[in-house]
């Protein structure tokens, strides 16, 4: 987790009344808001982490398909995206991933994977994720997770 | 027939007084016998028409033992003669009879044929049906797990004071959220895997597989957060690097998840799982056990059973699906294994499975390392 959420839990464990880090968030981030892309195709599980990261103010993108997230990225170019493994469609998160890391304007972004079954990903060189969530996963580990592909922690 | 038998019988008594008359024409109505055996194209009316010569011998002798028939009343050629007309008409009746039965098996087996296609059709009806059942719950389970995911995640943002502190009964109470939803995630999941094993989703896909990098790291790395959550220390014993299997992958992964949530779920907390595998014969044996309540010594085996729930099991955990052990025996036995539970209650619980060992594996050539190690793959403790 980063500094800011643990910043954030400490405040609300101590039950600050008047938030003072609010008016410092802003001041907090040096870089401008990263954009997180969140891809799958159930509405409960975008919404489970759209609530997670925004604890660390993330500027918040959806997808219901891999096809949908495909042309978001290209015209958003998100800092991060998470995406599910079954999806409905031409572009699962397995094959949309392939076609991301294999493509030089998107190579670079990073890509979390969210799976219910594991994923062999041995057999597939190709195939390189940076992280994989097993279904149920624990949000404060994708927290976790997301500050140390951001470099934060 | 028994008119034509009875009309016979009168003429030839009337006919063939003289004992050597009768043996004559006894011989003589064999010859005609075996003519007729070629004319007569109903076997049936040959065979009566043979089996009504012979019961004429038959009253014709009385008291008499027509298969060993004495010196005085006649001669060595006759006796042959009558010998070989015994032996006919017996094989007669046999054939008669033979046929009597081969026709009650016909028709026997015609109405087997019309229970079978009756079975068959009530059969494929059944399979239908359960298929549909499977469907149904694997469609169902699939769809409960999502939201249920939801459910545990925000459950775990509020216990991690992330949307706001929380007292202590609020947390409490998201605790037991998160606990029950914990539950359903573990038995949607053996459902799941049940409609998937049922209906021969799974198929096994077996190949050589190295048991302890391949499998049992990865899972007890997977299930890190979960030993984590009750605190319990993992230990891993044994003397093997690793152990070559032939076996399906997912399905043994599916076995040790199984074998493995069920210590988490049913062991105490601050408890400690030992996991040891060894070489037995031509098998792996892998004996899991975690200390907790156990079962009772009579309940050790219906851990097994389909949708059993223990009496002796800690109520307060929550009921299972009452599948993962059930779905876990049915993969081992599929495998050619075998599994069994231990238990001394109120101490502790063990699962024991045996898997049979690949011949020639890739490092079959390697001497193995003999001296004892007692690793510690994960121990939160530290």
């Amino acid at each position: 987790m980063s500094k800011w959420s643990e910043l954030k839990r400490v405040e609300k464990e101590l039950n600050f009344e008047d938030h003072f880090l609010d008016f410092t968030a802003n001041d907090l981030s040096s870089s401008p808001t990263r954009k997180i892309l969140i891809v799958d195709d159930e509405k409960e599980i975008r919404e489970l982490v759209r609530e997670t990261v925004m604890i660390d103010n993330f500027e918040i993108l959806e997808a219901d398909s891999g096809d949908n997230a495909y042309n978001i990225i290209l015209k958003e170019q998100p800092d991060l995206i998470i995406l599910d493994v079954k999806m409905p469609g031409t572009l699962d998160g397995v094959s949309l991933t392939r076609k991301l890391k294999s493509e030089s304007q998107t190579m670079n972004i990073p890509v979390i994977l969210l799976t219910a079954v594991p994923i062999e990903l041995d057999r597939d060189s190709r195939l390189n994720p940076d992280a994989i969530f097993y279904k149920p996963f624990s949000p404060m580990d994708l927290l976790d997770r997301i500050s140390n592909l951001f470099g934060e922690d | 027939m028994n008119q034509e038998f009875e009309k016979n019988m009168k003429v030839w008594r009337k006919k063939y007084a003289d004992p050597e008359m009768r043996i004559e024409e006894l011989f003589r109505n064999y010859n005609v016998s075996t003519e007729m055996i070629k004319r007569t194209p109903n076997l049936h009316e040959l065979l009566d028409l043979v089996l009504l010569e012979y019961i004429k011998r038959l009253d014709e002798i009385p008291g008499k033992d027509l298969s060993r028939p004495s010196d005085s009343e006649f001669s060595e050629y006759d006796r042959e003669k009558l010998r070989s007309l015994i032996m006919f008409s017996s094989q007669a009746v046999l054939l008669k009879e033979n046929g009597e039965i081969f026709n009650a098996l016909e028709i026997k087996n015609k109405e087997l044929e019309e229970t079978t296609q009756k079975l068959e059709k009530a059969n494929q009806e059944l399979r239908a049906l359960n298929r549909q059942y499977l469907n149904m719950l694997g469609f169902v389970s699939h769809e409960l797990r999502s939201p249920l995911i939801s459910i545990l995640g925000f459950a775990e943002l509020l216990d991690e004071n992330l949307l706001g502190s929380l007292n202590d009964e609020q947390k409490k109470a998201v605790q037991i959220i998160m606990r029950s939803s914990n539950n359903l995630i573990e038995m949607i999941r053996n459902y799941l895997d049940l409609s998937k094993i049922e209906q021969g989703e799974l198929k096994m896909e077996k190949r050589p597989l190295e048991f302890v990098n391949t499998i049992l790291k990865p899972t007890l790395e997977e299930m890190n957060e979960q030993f984590n959550k009750k605190n319990m220390s993992v230990w891993v014993d044994s003397n093997q690097e690793e152990v070559w299997v032939f076996a399906d992958e997912k399905l043994i992964k599916i076995v040790l998840v199984n074998i493995l949530s069920n210590a988490v779920k049913y062991g105490e907390n601050n408890g400690e799982i030992h996991i040891e595998f060894s070489k037995v014969g031509k098998d792996l044996e892998m004996r899991i056990t975690n200390t907790g309540r156990g079962v009772e010594d009579n309940e050790v085996n219906k851990v097994f059973e389909k949708f059993t729930q223990l009496d002796s099991y800690d109520t307060k955990v929550g009921k299972g699906s009452g599948l993962g052990l059930y779905n876990t025996k049915y993969i081992i036995e599929k495998h050619g294994g075998r599994i069994w539970a231990e238990s001394q209650f109120k101490k502790w619980f063990r699962i024991v499975f045996r898997l049979p060992l690949l011949k020639n594996h890739p490092g079959s050539e390697k001497k193995p390392n003999n001296s004892k190690q007692s690793r510690n793959f994960v121990n939160s403790h530290n």
